[in-house]
């Protein structure tokens, strides 16, 4: 899933770690995110959207969600 | 969610556990250099190499527990490194991978499989290394499940 995680992170200035630290999981889960390899938990996407003061949809790209 | 105060006292019965097997491994090492377990199972080949599996891996097995008895002593003294256990343990994609490549199943196999093939080794050779070989078998498709995980995931 597409998401502005990188984006939001470098114009913060946050490293990769510091983001992984503040929400609870590895690094190479941030990595993981940005690389569109790994599609976050409700949990993860709600704590990541927090960190930033954002909302969950202004983050992640839903537009690929197929409706059935 | 589990707190941080409740995975330090879930990390605290682990490593009392933990010091339980220490101890147990390190009664079957001392009683293997002192030559206990010489007079029992096969004899020959077989029972040295069977005496040399077994003695290297309760040594192994002992040296694995007291490096994790250290870590966990580590991380119970700094709260940096107790939260750096604990996201490493609850990383969701860590979790995921798990899931995906029949970790828990694998463990669940993996333990009786190898109580079984020491107990075998003492009454048939063919046993032993029939169930030594599903056994190095498994770990091998486990870890390579795991890897292709970690690289797609």
């Amino acid at each position: 899933m597409k998401s502005k995680i990188r984006e939001l992170r470098k114009k913060n200035k946050i490293s990769q770690d510091e983001l992984a630290l503040a929400v609870g999981v590895t690094r190479q889960t941030i990595t993981s995110l940005e690389c569109e390899k790994y599609t976050a938990s409700l949990v993860l996407a709600y704590k990541i959207a927090r960190y930033f003061n954002m909302t969950i949809e202004e983050i992640f790209d839903f537009s690929d969600v197929e409706e059935l | 969610m589990e707190t941080m105060e409740k995975y330090r006292s879930r990390l605290i019965f682990r490593m009392t556990y933990t010091a339980v097997i220490v101890i147990i491994a390190a009664a079957v090492f001392i009683s293997g250099l002192t030559g206990v377990f010489d007079s029992f199972g096969p004899k020959g080949d077989f029972g040295d190499f069977l005496s040399g599996f077994q003695f290297g891996l309760f040594t192994a097995l002992m040296l694995a527990a007291v490096f994790s008895i250290v870590k966990m002593l580590s991380a119970l003294k700094s709260r940096d490194k107790l939260k750096h256990m604990y996201i490493g343990e609850t990383d969701e994609r860590s979790k995921a991978i798990c899931e995906k490549s029949g970790h828990n199943l694998f463990m669940a196999w993996c333990y009786p499989m190898l109580l079984a093939a020491i107990i075998s080794g003492y009454f048939s050779s063919v046993v032993f290394f029939t169930l030594l070989g599903a056994l190095v078998f498994m770990n091998a498709v486990h870890f390579a499940l795991i890897f292709y995980y970690k690289k797609t995931m």
